[in-house]
């Protein structure tokens, strides 16, 4: 049934198509639309005959080049895309991410440094504090520091780093002052610069990091095994008078 | 021209796709930081009244349940005596979607732990 249908539904297109080849024009009727515009299609062209050809063909070879441009500016620009990809947006998003990276190691280490400091007013004598004076033997207090930063920064006695410390290499306290009643006159200045107005522990340690990110190609352009942090923190001693 | 389109359109979703996976890097480093310093203002005050109380504990646990924090283990030293070690040790899990691929999230877990330790300055007569 289908197939009869099909066939009766194509007949009247070809009795068109050969109205066409006559050149007679086409039945007007609702089958026979696409027969007229074929109709008109080739009416056209033998209608126009050599110089239409010509303009076809131009307007075939600018449709052409046309395309042609087309797809060379995006080859162009999927390149210029996956430059900037690689040479702009990679290496920025990696330089923020190692900063970020580097402060937050940073930040860790300095809160590290400053419960330390802060532990070592433990190291206070509280006979003298008992005379509203504070004083702090410094043997004490750096014993009191070693073990606290140690404990705090997950570190072996010797302050070399366990598996899981931020460190990546020797800690080492490069200054640890302790700025009592006893033995200073306020205002003075710690060996950092800061101006000191109270009685405070002054520590400075330096402390070796790595980046996390392209970390071989960083120090290689540093020429360096690591990145030496060099962390100074200066804690006030609380004093309730 | 839809050539041109297309591939304008490819370029901008993957530079959308780069920059939320690069964004969010930074999501667990953040909440840690957070996590980081609520528990230092919790061993700040156990320094000064000697040791964990259950208050505190119970605030803490808030408080970082607030930030995201699930499964948080909250251990601290109950009590110390002036030059005693205090110690607190936190753990939690964060748990967020993350971009694996160019149209695929997934949820990541990362284990978070701060621990520290001070000194217990609490004076008892």
């Amino acid at each position: 049934m289908a197939i009869q249908k099909h066939r009766g539904q194509l007949a009247p297109v070809k009795e068109d198509a050969v109205e066409a080849e006559r050149g007679t024009g086409g039945s007007r009727g609702s089958r026979s639309n696409r027969g007229n515009r074929s109709n008109r299609g080739n009416r056209g062209t033998t209608r126009g005959g050599s110089g239409d050809r010509c303009d076809r063909g131009e307007r075939s070879s600018r449709g052409n080049n046309a395309t042609r441009g087309n797809r060379g500016s995006a080859v162009l620009e999927v390149l210029v895309g996956v430059a900037m990809l690689v040479f702009v947006v990679l290496p920025v998003f990696s330089g923020v991410m190692e900063k970020y990276i580097l402060l937050e190691k940073s930040r860790i280490i300095r809160d590290a440094v400053d419960l330390t400091n802060i532990s070592a007013y433990n190291a206070l004598d509280t006979g003298e504090l008992g005379m509203v004076r504070v004083d702090m033997p410094k043997s004490e207090a750096m014993k009191i520091f070693m073990d606290i930063l140690a404990a705090n920064l997950s570190l072996n006695d010797d302050l070399t780093p366990k598996p899981d410390s931020v460190a990546e290499g020797l800690v080492q306290v490069s200054s640890l002052e302790i700025y009592a009643t006893y033995n200073t006159d306020f205002p003075t200045t710690c060996p950092n610069g800061t101006t000191i107005v109270r009685p405070c522990v002054h520590s400075c340690i330096n402390i070796p990091i790595k980046p996390s990110l392209f970390r071989s190609v960083i120090l290689n352009l540093l020429g360096k095994d690591h990145i030496d942090a060099v962390v100074h923190v200066d804690s006030e001693i609380p004093l309730d008078n | 021209m839809p050539v041109k389109a297309i591939v304008t359109g490819v370029l901008l979703v993957l530079m959308v796709v780069l920059l939320v996976s690069f964004i969010e890097y930074f999501l667990p480093l953040s909440v840690k930081a957070d996590m980081d310093m609520l528990c230092r203002s919790t061993l700040l005050r156990m320094e000064n009244a000697g040791g964990l109380r259950s208050d505190e504990e119970e605030a803490l646990n808030l408080e970082l349940g607030k930030i995201g924090l699930t499964g948080i283990n909250i251990d601290g030293s109950p009590y110390a005596k002036q030059g005693r070690n205090l110690n607190l040790r936190v753990e939690g899990y964060y748990t967020y979607s993350k971009l694996r691929s160019l149209f695929k999230r997934e949820d990541v877990t990362v284990h978070m732990v701060y621990d520290k330790t001070t000194m217990s300055r609490k004076l008892v007569n």
